[in-house]
This record gives C-alpha cells, structure tokens and sequence, in this order.
C-alpha cells in the first residue's frame, strides 16, 4: 500500500501535538505540518497554560473528561521526569474562589487534578470577598518552551514542517491522502464554519517571583498564574472581538481585579501584554469529514474549536484525531480491496 | 532603662523590636543597644531557606509548638499588607514525605489546609509512600532582616558593629538589661553543654519551575538529614545535611555531591537546575530553646540578663513567639525595679 501521506494544518499545541501523535503512533504515516505561524506567535503562546477547563455546552461531559484525563496524565508524567524543564511542564497549587458558592460545588474534572478539596475558613480569610472556594494541584504547560519541544520530538520522528499559508484543502489533496485540520479560528474560512467565533482574552506579564499559587476567581475573568519567568494576569472573554491590540482600559481593569486578590502584586513590576482570540464554539469539532476534490475524494479528520482549552486538552484531542486517521486508513485499505 | 540586645540575627531584631513596642511609652527613657560582629546579609537567618516549618513533634516542649504558632499567625497578619513583600513574606505549599505512616504533626493545626497525600500524589515521589500537604509561610531573611532593622531605625535604636567579649564589659558600662540573642555563639559568653551546632550546608540553584517545598523525612536518622527542596523568592534552596557537633562554616564537595545526588533522585527536572551558590551554616542546636532570666553580680554592678538562643534550625520559625516571651521577662524586670523603687521611698 505505501506510505500513508499526511499533512496537518496548523502548528499551534493542538496541530504539532496531533502531528506527533500521529507520526509517532502510526508508522506508516508521513507526517507534514502546513501553517503561517508558529511558536513564538501562535495563540498557545501567549496563553498561561493552566491546566483548567470550563465546559463545552455542545460536548456530553464524559468526552471532555477523557480529553482533559488523558491530556493531565500526560503531562504529569512529563512534568515528574527530567525533561520537565525542557517541555515547559510543572505542577501548581492554588485556589479558585467564589463571591457565591457555586451550584456545582465539585466540578466533573475535581478528580482529575491532585488533591481537590474546599478550601477551609481560614484559607478563605486570605479571599475577604469571597465566601466557598475550591484548592487542588494541577499542571501548567508553557507553549513557548513546550512547543518548539513537541516540534523536535516531531522531527526526531521524521515528522516535515512547511511554512505557508493553507487558503484551501484544495491545495492538499494532490500531494496527501488524508488531511488533519487543526487550524483554530482558521476554520472559519478553511472549513467555512460559521459556528466559529473568537472570544478576546487580554492579559498582562507581570514579575512577581514570590507567587507560588494560582489564584482563579470562579468567574473565569480574573485569574493570577505564576509562570516560570513571570506571572500571567487576566483576563477578558470578549465573544466576537477580533481586536488584536491591547486595550488600555482592559489591561488597568484586570490590574486592579487581580491585585484585589493578590495584594503584592501591587509591588510587580509589568513586563508585557497580549492579546489572543480563543477560537470558540458551541463544541469542540472533533470528526471526520470526505472532501470531494474533482474527482477524489480525501478524508479530513477535523480537531479545531478548542476555545480556551486548547492547552487543556490538546493530548486527548490528539489521541483521538490519531484514532480517526487509524480509521480513515482502515477503510482506504478496505476500499482499495473492494 | 538602657537594653543592649546582643546579635543581630532573627533573633536579636526581633526581640528588640517587641521590647521596645511594649515599653516604649511605659519606660522613659527607653534606650535600646544592639551589638553584633554579623548583621545582614551575613547572619545564619539570612542563609537559611526561610521554610516556617517546625520540627516534627515538640517532645513535650509544648512552649514551643504555642511560640511558633504565635509566629505563624502574626506573619499571616501581613500577608495581604503593603508591606508583605519588603519582609520577604509569602505563602507557598508543599510535601513533607515519608517512608512509612507517620502521626501528625504538632503544628498540623498552625498550617494552612493541612491533609495526607493521595495516592496519586505519593507516585511522584518513588520511595516515599506517606506525606502530608500543606501551604506554610516563606519568611526569608535576606528581606526580612533589612526591614527589621529600618523599623529599629526608624525608632532610634542603636547599632554597634562589634563583639562583646563578655557580659562584664556591657554591665560594667551601666546596662540594665541585657538581652542574649547570640545564637550558636552564646557558649563564648556563658558556658552552654547543652548547645551544640547542627552544621547544614545547602546549594542554591536556578529552578524556576518548581513552585512546592518538598521535605523528605527519615525519622531514624534525624531531622535535615535526608533531602529538601525550598523554592524561595530568587532561586531554589535545596539540601539534606546535618552535622551535630561540627563547627566549620565552610562548604565540603562531599556535602555537596550527597545533596546534589539526593535532591536530583527527588527531582530528575533539577539535572537542567543551574547552580548559583553554596553555603553553610551552623543551627544553634540545644535541647530546648533558652528563654529565660539570669541575675548578673559583678561586685556592685548587677544586670539583669534575658537568655533568647538555641532555636536550631527553626529561629524564623519560631522567632516572634520568643521575641514576645523575651518582652514579657522584660516586663517583669521592669515591674520588679518599680517595686524596689517604691520600697526605697
């Protein structure tokens, strides 16, 4: 049968990781990755990479619980080994706290991280405006350090980057026989998915060595994760912004949310802001697709629409990708034997 | 009254201060004196990680489980101010790992969200099948004393860049009370069998990825005796070494290879760690902390002294506790030269 030619659209932590998936997990696989950006420019980037996901609407639970499971346990295993530092992968411990106890005291992924407990009375008295709150470990994954860490274990596995602009599957399909898209908000003129829609996240890097803990207001609008080299503070969730610039009066807003929970970081000294467009929908895609192309037709496996858990999940998106390329190559096998 | 307050570590800042926030406005005048050939950052409080963590278990001290209580609570109190920082306070937490089950600890009640490890957790830590989590206070001295020693200042105490060779020269020149807060050094001015250095030595390095204290505990062999790591402000401090009865304060490659091997077999990411500095130290090991009064006669000349050494490797920890127990023996000196005043009349 030959080699299977794959090439997979965009270089963000859920292409290189699906691309690797791929490559490492199916060897007959010729892997490709086609994207314009890639590390340090890509929306993983400027993420914290906080391992924490609010929930798809459109996606049954149990599904997005796999994905965050498989994706924990595989960087908890990176992140005890030596490679941790290399990878950008490392465990935190924090709180998320609430104004008002939440209707959901203990969220579906409360297992899935370390030790998740409710935070006692005392360790609210540090949180004077909030009342219920919630303290577990989890991970954090640094796309620009994890990234070009994925992309040389992708090479070591024969894995081909070619930068450029992919405008059409069209283009692909001479050259591939199964197309992988993992173009984010790309998608919306790539795969035409009005569904798509970007939510402005802002953020500022701050230096505050001295945090230790995440601190996460339940509302998921201002959240303090320390970093290896600085401290991320945020956040906004503007649904249908596309503004790339920074925003002043977003980024003093944030500064006062985030230092009414952290009072030191009054002394931080800002180093950076940025601004990314979580590329969100009703439910993650994660399916495949037979694109007709004159007269072929070339199966797509679509893994996009990760909002803002792309960090979060992206290994146990990857892993079901691989399993839906393995399933495009079975039926290639059973229809060229018909 | 004139104090003098003799070193200039945790512990003689401390007490200097709580001295002179009690009586400053009972005592007037109120003249306060520190003396000591190490200020910061050359003092065993400026070397040492900064971990509030007591021992284990107090074997009965119960004063001291209440005085390092007292300290963690009054640091808490400073979390959230303006100041929390210039002190060189956080919040960080962490793992105190075991081989087997251990009981709780005395201070499970001072700590923050005090709980055993899951399973899950103790697979991090091959070798190590029990441990407790918690989040404890950082108080590093490097900030902490500075600031220390700017509230002394800003109070109008006096430093005095020198050693005192005896008890005898501070009371022969008309000092009421002295306070000994001379750490591992306290047996040059009064004969000590009982204190004994507890020699560490810890290495510095640059890991900024690791965000918990990790504590691994052999009870068989003692306390600082297996590996640690205490991520702090500016680097990582790890170590594992305690040496009962050895005085040299310079650093060993053997020492430093059993921490680097240890601290590594704990945490294989420390491989890509740089190391930034070595240092050792001697914790002012006693049985039991001293903290009490002793009456000196020279002649005619009499002192009263206050005896505050031999907090071992927990003075950060325990250092506001005592400091207040010191202003409190203070106070009953001062309640006691009311009382002969009055009789004389």
């Amino acid at each position: 049968m030959g080699r299977v030619r794959v090439a997979v659209v965009g270089a963000g932590v859920v292409g290189l990781s699906t691309a690797l998936c791929i490559a490492e997990c199916i060897p007959e696989c010729s892997v490709t990755v086609f994207a314009d950006t890639f590390s340090p420019d890509t929306v993983s980037d400027g993420a914290a990479g906080f391992v924490y996901v609010n929930k798809f609407p459109d996606t049954p639970v149990d599904r997005q619980r796999r994905w965050l499971k498989d994706t924990f346990d595989h960087l908890f295993s990176i992140s005890n080994s030596s490679e941790a530092s290399d990878a950008g992968v490392y465990l935190i411990s924090g709180w998320q706290v609430f104004r008002e106890p939440p209707s959901e005291k203990r969220p579906y992924w409360a297992d899935v991280v370390l030790g998740f407990r409710f935070m006692s009375d005392a360790e609210l008295e540090k949180f004077p405006q909030h009342k219920f709150g919630q303290a577990f470990t989890t991970l954090k994954c640094e796309c620009p350090i994890y990234l070009p860490w994925l992309e040389k274990r992708f090479k070591n596995a024969d894995g081909q980057v070619q930068p450029g602009r992919v405008t059409d599957f069209g283009q692909l399909c001479v050259n591939y026989d199964i197309i992988v898209n993992c173009s984010g908000l790309g998608s919306l003129s790539l795969a035409g998915d009005m569904d798509l829609h970007p939510v402005r996240g802002q953020i500022l890097k701050v230096q505050a060595p001295w945090l230790k803990h995440f601190i996460r207001d339940g509302d998921g609008l201002t959240y303090i994760f320390p970093g290896i080299s600085s401290v991320t503070l945020g956040g906004t969730r503007q649904k249908d912004d596309w503004r790339l610039t920074a925003d002043p009066k977003d980024r003093s807003d944030m500064f006062e949310r985030c230092c009414a929970l952290e009072p030191s970081l009054k002394k931080s000294q800002v180093l950076t802001e940025w601004v990314g467009l979580r590329p969100t929908r009703g439910g993650l895609r994660l399916e495949k697709e037979m694109f007709q192309h004159g007269s072929r037709q070339v199966p797509i496996v679509h893994n996009y629409g990760h909002g803002g858990g792309g960090i979060c999940l992206h290994w146990g998106t990857a892993l079901e990708a691989t399993q839906l390329v393995k399933e495009c190559i079975g039926n290639r096998y059973l229809a060229s034997n018909l | 009254m004139r104090v003098a307050v003799i070193g200039a570590g945790v512990i003689g800042l401390s007490s200097a201060l709580c001295i002179h926030d009690r009586y400053r406005s009972s005592v007037t005048p109120l003249i306060i004196e520190v003396y000591a050939d190490q200020y910061t950052p050359l003092t065993i409080s400026d070397g040492a990680a900064g971990l509030w963590q007591p021992y284990l278990y107090d074997k009965g001290n119960v004063q001291e489980t209440k005085w390092n209580k007292e300290t963690f609570d009054y640091l808490l109190t400073y979390i959230n101010a303006p100041d929390s920082i210039k002190m060189g306070i956080f919040t960080q937490s962490g793992y105190n790992l075991f081989t087997g089950p251990t009981p709780d600890p005395s201070w499970r009640d001072s700590v923050l969200g005090f709980r055993h490890l899951t399973p899950q957790e103790l697979d991090m830590f091959p070798g190590y099948s029990y441990g407790w989590f918690n989040t404890a206070l950082m108080i590093e001295g490097k900030s902490y004393l500075p600031w220390l020693m700017d509230r002394l200042r800003e109070r109008g105490v006096i430093f005095y860049h020198r050693k005192i060779e005896s008890f005898r020269e501070l009371v022969d020149s008309g000092v009421d009370v002295i306070v000994n807060c001379t750490g591992i050094r306290a047996g040059e001015l009064q004969p000590d069998q009982d204190l004994k250095p507890g020699r560490g030595q810890i290495l510095k390095v640059a890991a900024p990825w690791l965000k918990h204290f990790i504590i691994t505990h052999d009870l068989k062999t003692g306390v600082y005796t297996t590996p640690y790591i205490i991520p702090g402000s500016n680097s990582v401090t790890i170590g594992g070494i305690f040496q009962l009865g050895n005085w040299s304060q310079e650093c060993n490659s053997q020492d430093h290879q059993k921490v680097w091997e240890s601290c590594n077999k704990l945490i294989p990411s420390l491989k890509h760690a740089r190391i930034v500095d070595d240092w050792a130290g001697l914790r002012p090991v006693r049985s039991k902390v001293r903290l009490e009064r002793e009456t000196l006669e020279y002649g005619a000349a009499k002192s009263e002294v206050i005896h505050n050494y031999g907090h071992g490797g927990f003075g950060l920890t325990i250092h506001w506790g005592c400091a207040q127990e010191a202003a409190n023996l203070f106070g009953k000196v001062v309640e006691e030269k009311r009382q002969k005043a009055k009789s004389r009349l």
